[in-house]
């Protein structure tokens, strides 16, 4: 009774450790994954109308003045920090032919909300594109204790479809 | 007497003074109780009052906060960059990124290169941040060496390309200008920002006891201890009523 009150209680202690921030993917390995030959990366200014739209979707600037992207034929990936609850999540995005391909989370820096990296939430957003304006066309089931998280990729998800759009346009001159 | 009356007897006594020990130590910890409540639930609902934003008075923040001495820091043009609380600072200004320790800083091309231990910070003149670059590995100083940014690491020094991000060992270090530190004078610490503390730190100092330091904490260790105690007399005293 004794052992397994402690097994118990040790078991419960470890569980409810907060998890310590990590780096779960390197972004040369996923653009590799993304491309195989990785191509030259390139970088995008978040000014004028783009700066706007990007406040529009994040519901405030980007963190930096332009982000860096790469790009093969009609299939960008993108790496962009957004804020969980107070610390930045790297998430990597693929998007082709105006559907995401895929959502990593690159690395994880708060001490809650780390439940986002699983394929059960990343996978969500394979196939998504955009619906209405910039919302997706699907809804995201969310993660109990791990809402900002969930916020926050949904939102760079968004942000990373309307930033591959642009690319693509410009492009297209 | 008889035994069982006895005993019936010193259980009431203790009863008694358990009762007692209770009634009193619920006087004083009552308030405490108070003030952890309110200060727990003005936490708990500190984004949508907007507490994290908002800063104390000056007068209030220099009056109950430090400003830390002997801070180390990279003075380029007669600008400092340090880093302090996992934040970069410029001239007294706390900048947005984070950065847990700054291990250089350079100019190129008309920008400022920052190296915080595994990632680099690309500012414009303003503090802006241009791009934040995030590396393979921690670097422990930076460099320039004919308009080049240079990066030193465990395992030796590599040219970095800014453009493409990519990186080529150098064979030979020499000529390279590396970024030094020195400290930051008193008057730069003391400007701006550093004593920019949200109501929202202030409050949790309060509720965690780290407002009076190392002893503040301690006395509210002490006093969870002092609840505890309350809540296992209550419950002595409630199954003594019971019976």
């Amino acid at each position: 009774m004794r052992t397994r009150l402690i097994s118990l209680l040790l078991c419960t202690a470890v569980l409810a450790m907060p998890a310590s921030a990590a780096v779960y993917l390197e972004r040369d390995v996923f653009l590799q994954r993304a491309f195989g030959e990785v191509p030259r990366s390139q970088t995008l200014w978040l000014k004028g109308d783009i700066k706007q739209a990007v406040q529009d979707i994040l519901g405030h600037d980007y963190r930096s003045l332009r982000v860096r992207y790469w790009q093969h034929g009609d299939k960008t990936a993108w790496v962009l920090d957004e804020i969980g609850k107070e610390q930045p999540i790297t998430i990597g995005i693929v998007v082709a032919a105006d559907h995401i391909e895929q959502v990593q989370i690159l690395a994880f820096r708060e001490s809650r909300g780390w439940e986002v990296r699983h394929p059960f939430f990343t996978e969500q957003f394979q196939g998504a594109s955009f619906f209405q304006g910039t919302e997706l066309d699907r809804p995201i089931d969310g993660i109990s204790g791990a809402t900002l998280s969930v916020k926050a990729v949904t939102k760079v998800s968004r942000l990373a479809l309307y930033l591959h759009q642009r690319v693509l346009a410009a492009s297209a001159l | 007497m008889s035994d069982s009356q006895h005993q019936a007897q010193k259980k009431s006594t203790t009863l008694r003074q358990i009762r007692s020990g209770h009634r009193w130590l619920a006087l004083p910890l009552s308030l405490f109780l108070i003030f952890m409540a309110i200060t727990g639930i003005v936490l708990n609902h500190a984004e949508s009052l907007g507490i994290g934003e908002a800063s104390l008075p000056g007068s209030l923040a220099s009056r109950y906060y430090s400003i830390p001495e002997n801070v180390q820091g990279y003075a380029l043009e007669d600008r400092w960059f340090y880093n302090l609380e996992d934040r970069v600072f410029l001239d007294g200004q706390r900048l947005l990124p984070v950065c847990t320790e700054l291990t250089g800083v350079v100019k190129l091309a008309g920008d400022f290169v920052v190296a915080c231990t595994d990632s680099l910070l690309l500012m414009d003149s303003y503090g802006a941040l241009i791009e934040e670059v995030s590396l393979s590995s921690a670097v422990s100083a930076l460099g320039t060496r004919d308009d080049q940014l240079v990066l030193k690491r465990e395992e030796g020094a590599a040219g970095f390309d800014l453009a493409d991000l990519a990186e080529q060992p150098l064979v030979d270090a020499a000529g390279v200008s590396w970024a030094t530190s020195a400290l930051v004078p008193a008057e730069v610490l003391q400007s701006g920002e550093l004593l920019a503390i949200s109501w929202q730190k202030f409050i949790l100092d309060l509720h965690s006891g780290r407002y009076f330091g190392q002893l503040g904490v301690w006395f509210q260790d002490f006093i969870a201890i002092l609840f505890m105690v309350m809540a296992l007399t209550g419950l002595r005293i409630w199954w003594g009523s019971r019976r």
